[in-house]
């Protein structure tokens, strides 16, 4: 069982989702952890090892020893799950701010050929944060969600006139998201592989070397 | 360490473990769960040959974070990646110790909670489901109000996840390997290829190939060549004007980043002094500079050695 | 790829080709079986024979045959191709003026796939000049078409019908430009289509 057609050579929003929660982000845990194993003194053995994570993809240090209401950092999934079990509250990244979203989005009106230097995955964290954990935002979310979008509709608008610049060499496209890039791979690929295969199809001449091949 | 794959393949999938490896798991009876099972099967075949390396000293961190890389690698390059092999081996122990682990934590639950009704009921693998988008993150949605088992959901929430990754990443390998077979059988016979092929494959993905690579043949045979006249029967014909084997598109583009690594000699300074590695577009006699940190779209047998030194991820 | 249905299919456009000598028993190629065929007969064959035909013969024993001597017709290939329609100066002509308006479906189902073998059997680099601009204009406007998903979206009424054809999404639905592409710009619409979708899918989701 291979993988199906519409998987190869991109991924599913669903997959750059996937990614993007495997990285780092602040919270506020509402449980302590730290002196549970030690609070439960008299308790089966293996039973105190049950409330401790032992995890395999990530440290899980930080989450054993978590302390109500002290910052900590853990991988996204588990901030998103325990934000679910009301066990934390997420702490928005610097950069998902009015003020500081307002700077981006000045940015990106000042300079229109390059992208400013927003989080590789800016637009699927907040969407997620959006989603799952709106009542940690200090500004009020639908304020947020409208300058994400200004923000998604001057980028897309760069990169609609950057198009023009497709070519059989290379790009050079810093800056972009994660997002951004799996939404336009199929068709900048797509074009750039079939501008430099009407280039090197000049350049190969296949006639005359068939007549060498015909000489012999 | 001694692990049993038959228990490894029980905790996958209980409703399969009937399965008899001796015979051809490939046949066409078109049953996904019991090629799931192969799958699975396949790959913890690893465990018997290179355990015991050097675990204490990657951490299960740093192993995932490469497999993450390893994944995307494989679903962004036009070829067949070279198969990890040690990393796959410690991945899939730590899958297997977890499964155990968290069935001694469920039981001890089990035990604890015999008057009510718990979910954590020993069967930690869900339903086996293989949809693209799962990611077990869907379950667990009614809060769960005994703090005590919250590390347990995490745990196996995480494990779903690994299992995805090591799923799809497997997945997109075969479909490589069917897509490429003809050209893989080439590989093997030539001896100046890079990578034997036994390193490019995994043991159980050899079978695989193999076996596959028998049965089309088998079916053009039978479906049309040997009805054909003998100088027309040729699959593999490389001479004529057009390739029958089909190869990777070397020059396809691909989107890569460019990732920073400390005191590498291969790397130079642009003009504004940063670090950067020069690659060489010969056909159109171009020099390009790639700055660290920086995005491309590239020929991907350009940036081919830089991906495989892990200099550039595809992304 | 030698697999490649588009490749197969664009291989047997039709060419208009010139026979450079009497050729007993091809006849049956214009109709007159057992007949020959004569020098300078104009004649349409697909691309892959006329190829073949176009690189191989006038080899010296052929030309002794004929009892040639004037050499006037040594190491001449069987036949000669000559311009097809889809690639005439009108067609040139009217890709310089405005490539976006062109009906390059009408002018051959496999247009660019075709213009590029013919760019590499001559090595005709104006052609690929013109043929790389045409590209690259028109992926413009097919990326227009394709990313345009906002409405279907934001109305969120399931009343496509007809989801399987490309020609029935949100705004969009039987634009001339959509209509005019041909099978490689199809191809890469309904990828680059599906993609903006998906991810528009993923990003408005309740």
């Amino acid at each position: 069982m291979s993988l199906p057609a519409h998987l190869q050579e991109t991924f599913s929003p669903e997959e750059i989702q996937f990614i993007v929660e495997n990285e780092p982000i602040k919270i506020f845990p509402r449980i302590t952890t730290r002196q549970l194993a030690r609070g439960r003194v008299g308790s089966v053995s293996d039973k105190s090892s049950s409330n401790q994570w032992r995890l395999i993809t990530t440290d899980a240090n930080n989450l054993n020893n978590m302390v109500a209401m002290q910052s900590t950092e853990v991988t996204l999934w588990l901030a998103l799950l325990l934000k679910q079990q009301n066990k934390c509250s997420i702490i928005a990244p610097k950069w998902l701010t009015i003020k500081e979203l307002d700077k981006s989005i000045q940015y990106e009106k000042k300079y229109l050929d390059r992208f400013s230097s927003i989080p590789w995955n800016w637009l699927v964290l907040c969407q997620l944060l959006f989603k799952r954990a709106s009542d940690d935002f200090h500004d009020p979310v639908h304020e947020l969600r409208s300058r994400i979008q200004d923000l998604r509709e001057i980028r897309q608008l760069k990169v609609l006139k950057g198009l023009k610049h497709l070519n059989n060499s290379h790009l050079q496209l810093d800056n972009i998201s994660i997002l951004e890039i799996n939404e336009l791979r199929p068709f900048i690929v797509g074009i750039m592989d079939k501008l430099r295969e009407i280039h090197s199809a000049s350049e190969s001449n296949d006639s005359s070397q068939a007549n060498e091949d015909i000489d012999i | 360490m001694n692990i049993d794959i038959d228990d490894i393949l029980a905790d996958l999938d209980r409703d399969t473990t009937a399965v008899d490896h001796t015979q051809d798991n490939f046949t066409s009876d078109g049953n996904t769960t019991r090629l799931n099972t192969s799958l699975d099967y396949s790959i913890s075949g690893e465990l018997n040959g290179k355990i015991g390396r050097s675990s204490e000293i990657i951490s299960p961190a740093e192993d995932f974070a490469q497999l993450m890389r390893c994944w995307r690698n494989e679903r962004c390059s036009p070829e067949l990646m070279p198969y990890p092999h040690y990393l796959m081996t410690r991945i899939l122990r730590r899958i297997q110790e977890q499964m155990e682990h968290i069935e001694n934590i469920s039981m001890g639950f089990l035990e604890e909670s015999m008057n009510q009704i718990s979910h954590g009921s020993g069967n930690v693998t869900g339903d086996g489901d293989d949809e693209d988008d799962e990611f077990g993150m869907g379950r667990g949605n009614n809060v769960i109000n005994n703090n005590n088992k919250l590390p347990l959901l995490c745990m196996e929430a995480e494990l779903e996840r690994v299992k995805f990754v090591i799923r799809s990443f497997i997945r997109c390998r075969l479909n490589k390997i069917d897509k490429y077979s003809l050209y893989l059988k080439q590989i093997e016979d030539d001896s100046m290829n890079f990578l034997p092929i036994n390193e490019l494959l995994s043991k159980e993905e050899m079978v695989y190939h193999e076996k596959h690579l028998s049965i089309l043949l088998k079916l053009f045979n039978n479906s049309i060549l040997r009805h054909m006249p003998p100088e027309l029967q040729a699959i593999n014909d490389t001479e004529g004007t057009l390739n029958m084997i089909e190869e990777p598109d070397w020059k396809k583009f691909v989107f890569i980043y460019i990732k920073e690594v400390k005191d590498d000699s291969t790397l130079d300074r642009n003009e504004f002094g940063k670090p950067c590695y020069t690659v060489t577009i010969e056909e159109l006699n171009e020099i390009v500079e790639l700055t660290i940190g920086g995005i491309y779209v590239m020929r991907y047998e350009i940036i081919r050695q830089l991906v495989l030194d892990q200099k550039a991820y595809l992304i | 790829m030698y697999y490649d249905i588009d490749d197969i299919l664009a291989d047997s456009a039709e060419i208009p080709c010139k026979f450079n000598y009497d050729i007993p028993g091809l006849g049956y190629l214009e109709g007159n079986p057992g007949k020959q065929i004569n020098k300078n007969t104009k004649i349409q064959l697909p691309l892959w024979l006329a190829r073949i035909l176009a690189i191989i013969g006038g080899d010296s024993e052929g030309a002794d045959e004929n009892g040639d001597e004037t050499n006037e017709n040594d190491n001449l290939p069987f036949l000669e191709m000559q311009t097809p329609d889809f690639l005439s100066n009108k067609v040139i002509n009217a890709i310089k003026t405005s490539p976006e308006s062109l009906d390059l479906h009408s002018i051959n189902s496999h247009f660019i796939e075709l213009a590029n073998k013919w760019i590499a059997l001559f090595g005709d680099t104006d052609l690929a000049n013109v043929i790389y601009d045409l590209t690259l204009a028109r992926s413009i406007e097919l990326n227009n078409h394709a990313s345009s998903v906002a409405l279907e979206l934001a109305s969120n009424k399931p009343d496509n019908s007809n989801k399987d054809s490309i020609y029935q999404d949100g705004n969009n639905i039987n634009t001339p430009f959509l209509l005019s592409m041909d099978e490689f710009e199809k191809k890469i619409y309904k990828k680059s289509h599906n993609s903006y979708k998906d991810t528009k899918k993923w990003l408005f989701e309740p």
